[in-house]
């Protein structure tokens, strides 16, 4: 039943009785109240910003991604390095050729001297101050170092570190902080110029500079002029979003203004310098003035130019539209813009303002990539880091990173591998860019890692070969199976025959396995070394089947294998599936005598305030007994003088004693080498993406790779530490029996004391000595001439 | 002037005191008495190991790692002392001292894998038995008396 509902009239007419009634004081009180909730509301919105703007200013204002550094290049008399090489290491940090280096990042190149006002840098054990100093140079090496100021002999100096990334920031928002006083003055002089000439007087709004933008505005019939404050800018960019309304407007200015009442002018200029944004590459966002010098010129803030600071603080209102790299007209005429300023107040004269706009605009040929220029390198410094390190802390603690690379080395990685794949496609007529790559090259007596190319295209941030893919590893695995025989001095010796004849093992489930040789023959009895040194199957196979596939296969895990590695028969010939780091570990611990140091791409970690948080110091176990590991090496230098790289040795002066070993895979789909000096270690894969042959064998492909590389590397001789139980030997090569003078065909072998053949071969009777050099002939004899020549030089 | 300071165990003190005696030196004797309470001064004589034709750099970089051990700044000197490894990776020297340094931080393990590998790179004696010490002494500190004999046995035969 509907409700009975009151008369209109007589309710309209009830209202209006009591509304005149109430009428003079309730339109009052109303007011009243609406102002005062008006005043709450204002109140606690001026608390709520109050809290916003303080809570954010005063804790961590921002994220700053870990940056990260190459090693540090030491200089120091003897060090093999020419004028040259030093002119463009200090280039590629942005040093200024200068006439008379004393700004911190400068230099002076004489005929045979360099000048350098070196940066100062914090390093792991302290800050290393910037000075001055002279280096001279003999024609391939440093020959000393003195200090400009007192003349003093430097023994030692450490040029500091390249920065060359930065982990992924948050929101991709890349910053280096710098500190107000580390800013140039006339960087200040020109943003407050150009941006906000009142800063020093208005209190967060400055009423006049908004009139008169608003006069400049009204007469141009558009915006040409902006009459925010720098506090209002670093409101709007520091706390709120890009609308333009007018209730963001005035929350800036309310926030501007409370902003001042808080904090000093010289915080808030200091916040701005490192807040601003000042330019894009890709998804990373320039911000900061620190980081943006670094950006467009290379160079720290302090070292910039007038024009550059010009530059820089003209971008400010655009950093798109005046974005020097790709319009550089506009840029130029911005720059020229707030050059003009400067004189026109009196901070520069006519001659530095005409020298000024004569300059170009200095930046750099190239952005450096929003993922470095290195990534493959970055990739392995962030997995190494992710161990130690929380993913948000890389990204956001500001952490600075001293890493283990070698730019020179890594550039001459890349364009090595890049240069010959497509020299090889050309010359065998494969499809252009069919063909892939993989470089890692580190330091053996330390594991530190110098480069590492993951792609033929370097900068491509893609798949990293290095580090993942996993490839059988062929002929690599060699060295593990006579390692492992090795490792039975009591049973085995560089001397031991082995047959190189067909092998058949018959394997539940599959197809039998009956390894070929390379040449498809098999070659009988041979001493071991040559069937390392030739890389036999057939006589590999068998050696290691009469060892064990598991003691190989804990030999490679000795070596620094950590992954799980399949225990059949074929894993003797390399049908494992390992990456090139892997590798590289394994060959690690082999040249360097038997000793592993894990592979590491990270010397020190700093905090975002330069204080030392985690060194990575050097780790070595030995995993390997010297006298095994000195024979291995000593084989694996056989393989260049007289086995499967022999191809190496015209290219290379034989006092380097370079050791390696080539790889290849079924059917030619992988191409490995792994070779070493006395300072360098490079394992080098070629093949394709997609698994298919490629037709290279280890020495026609990664081989070829490795020694482009290697030619241009400063190589020390692979001496090797002939341990107290070994001694030099003479065996026929023919029965594997010990042999004198009197065998034609003899060999000097290391042995392992108590090792080896006891008994005498037929050839053997009373020769001298003084006849053997004249009766020794054949591949042999090379490697004679090459022990004689190392007798020698120990004898020195 | 160099120095350098090696540990050894209270009950040994005497014993390596009388063997070192002659090659101490008072200054050095001080601070590294001033280092520790357990401590035997014991002067590192480069030349006994050979180490006299070190490059400059790597005298300079030894003598800061000194400097480094005597103000108590371990992890700087170690830090020094692999600068010099990069250097001069083949001198066995700074291979042992670096084991030296090791040991003065309890890190056995790493005492006795660096010492190895001094002796794997030399064949002078006073090095090698020097080593062997190192590693005697490790082995000590991790309670490994067997290998500790060992080593002692293997000092001696040098």
């Amino acid at each position: 039943m509907p409700a009975q509902r009151p008369s209109k009239k007589r309710t309209k007419k009830r209202v209006t009785k009591r509304s005149r009634q109430k009428a003079t004081w309730s339109w009052g009180g109303w007011l009243r109240r609406l102002a005062l909730f008006g005043v709450l509301v204002a109140v606690a919105g001026v608390v709520w910003l109050d809290l916003t703007i303080r809570s954010k200013f005063e804790g961590r204002r921002w994220s700053i991604p870990a940056h990260v550094y190459s090693r540090p290049l030491e200089l120091y008399s003897g060090l093999k390095l020419t004028l040259p090489q030093l002119t463009a290491e200090l280039a590629s940090r942005g040093y200024r050729a200068s006439p008379a280096p004393q700004v911190a990042g400068s230099y002076s190149v004489g005929e045979s001297a360099i000048g350098i006002a070196t940066r100062d840098f914090v390093f792991w054990d302290g800050k290393q101050p910037a000075r001055q100093v002279q280096v001279e140079f003999d024609t391939e090496q440093l020959r000393r170092i003195t200090d400009a100021t007192t003349q003093a002999a430097v023994p030692v100096l450490r040029l500091d570190p390249r920065l060359i990334g930065s982990v992924s920031p948050v929101h991709h928002e890349d910053r280096s902080l710098v500190r107000l006083e580390d800013v140039p003055e006339q960087l200040l002089t020109a943003l407050l110029l150009i941006e906000d000439r009142n800063f020093t007087r208005h209190f967060g709004i400055d009423p006049r500079g908004l009139a008169r933008a608003m006069w400049v505005n009204l007469r141009a019939g558009g915006v040409v002029q902006g009459g925010s404050t720098i506090t209002q800018q670093l409101v709007k960019n520091f706390y709120l979003t890009a609308d333009r309304t007018l209730r963001r407007k005035l929350i800036e200015m309310a926030m501007a203004i409370l902003l001042e009442f808080h904090y000093e002018k010289h915080e808030i200029l200091e916040a701005y310098v490192n807040e601003v944004f000042l330019g894009q590459a890709g998804r990373r966002a320039i911000h900061g003035f620190g980081l943006a010098s670094q950006f467009h010129f290379g160079r720290p803030l302090r070292e910039l130019t007038v024009p550059e600071i010009a530059l820089l603080v003209g971008m400010v209102r655009a950093p798109s539209y005046y974005n020097p790299r790709r319009k550089p007209e506009q840029a130029l005429a911005r720059r020229n813009v707030v050059l003009d300023k400067l004189a026109e107040n009196g901070h520069i004269d006519a001659a530095e303002l005409a020298a000024a706009k004569r300059s170009s605009l200095g930046v750099t040929d190239v952005a450096p990539a929003s993922t470095g220029d290195y990534p493959a390198f970055m990739d392995f410094v962030r997995r190494q880091l992710r161990r130690d390190y929380r993913e948000d802390d890389l990204r956001s603690a500001g952490l600075s990173i001293i890493t283990t690379i070698d730019p020179e080395i890594q550039g001459k990685a890349e364009r090595a591998l890049k240069k010959r794949l497509a020299g090889i496609e050309s010359e065998r007529a494969i499809v252009s860019g069919t063909l892939q790559g993989a470089i890692i090259v580190l330091r053996p007596d330390n594991g530190e890692v110098l480069a590492v190319v993951g792609d033929r295209a370097p900068t491509f941030a893609g798949f990293n070969r290095v580090l993942d893919a996993r490839r059988p590893i062929g002929s690599l695995v060699k060295p593990a199976v006579y390692l492992a025989a090795l490792n039975r001095s009591e049973r085995y010796s560089l001397a031991t025959m082995v047959d190189d004849a067909p092998v058949y093992l018959k394997q539940a489930g599959s197809a039998a396995w009956q390894p070929q040789n390379y040449d498809k023959q098999f070659h009988g009895p041979v001493p071991l070394i040559s069937a390392l040194s030739r890389s036999y199957n057939a006589a590999t196979a068998r050696l290691g089947l009469e060892i064990g596939v598991d003691v190989v296969a804990d030999t490679m895990r000795a070596l620094g294998i950590e992954r799980d590695i399949q225990r059949f028969p074929s894993l003797l010939l390399g049908a494992t599936n390992l990456t090139p780091v892997e590798v590289a570990q394994m060959y690690q611990t082999l040249a360097n005598g038997g000793f592993r140091a894990p592979l590491r791409s990270i010397l020190s970690v700093l905090s975002e305030n330069q204080r030392p948080l985690a060194r990575y110091p050097l780790d070595v176990q030995q995993v390997i007994d010297s006298e095994p590991a000195y024979l291995i090496n000593f084989a694996l230098q056989q393989v260049v003088l007289d086995g499967t790289a022999r191809s190496l040795q015209s290219r290379f002066p034989a006092t380097v004693q370079l050791a390696g070993k080539t790889g290849t895979t079924d059917e030619f789909r992988d191409s490995w080498f792994a070779g070493y000096s006395g300072n360098l270690l490079a394992v080098v894969w070629v093949g394709r993406d997609d698994n298919k042959p490629t037709g290279l064998s280890g020495a026609s492909g990664a081989m070829r790779v490795w020694s482009d590389m290697m030619q241009q590397l400063s190589l020390e001789p692979l001496v090797l530490n002939m341990p107290q139980r070994i001694d030099m030997t003479m065996v026929d090569p023919v029965s594997g029996l010990r042999a004198d003078a009197s065998c034609a065909e003899a060999i000097e072998l290391p042995l392992i004391e108590g090792s080896g053949p006891r008994e005498y071969a037929d050839c053997a009777s009373s020769a001298s000595g003084d006849e053997v050099g004249q009766r020794v002939r054949g591949w042999f004899g090379r490697l004679l001439d090459r022990i004689e020549r190392r007798r020698h030089e120990r004898a020195k | 002037m160099k120095c350098f300071y090696r540990y050894s165990s209270c009950h040994q003190r005497n014993q390596a005191r009388m063997a070192d005696f002659n090659r101490s030196h008072a200054i050095c004797g001080v601070v590294a008495l001033a280092v520790t309470a357990c401590a035997d001064p014991i002067v590192r004589d480069d030349a006994e190991f050979g180490a006299g034709d070190q490059a400059p750099v790597v005298v300079a970089l030894v003598d800061s790692a000194q400097r480094d051990v005597d103000r108590g700044a371990l992890e700087q000197a170690s830090d020094s002392l692999e600068r010099a490894l990069r250097i001069a990776p083949g001198d066995a020297t700074i291979w042992s001292r670096l084991a030296w340094l090791r040991l003065r931080q309890d890190a056995y393990q790493q005492a006795v894998q660096l010492a190895l590998r001094s002796n794997s790179m030399t064949s002078d004696k006073a090095l090698r038995r020097y080593n062997f010490r190192i590693i005697e002494q490790a082995y000590r500190g991790m309670g490994d008396t067997q290998r500790a004999d060992g080593a002692r046995g293997q000092a001696r035969q040098e």
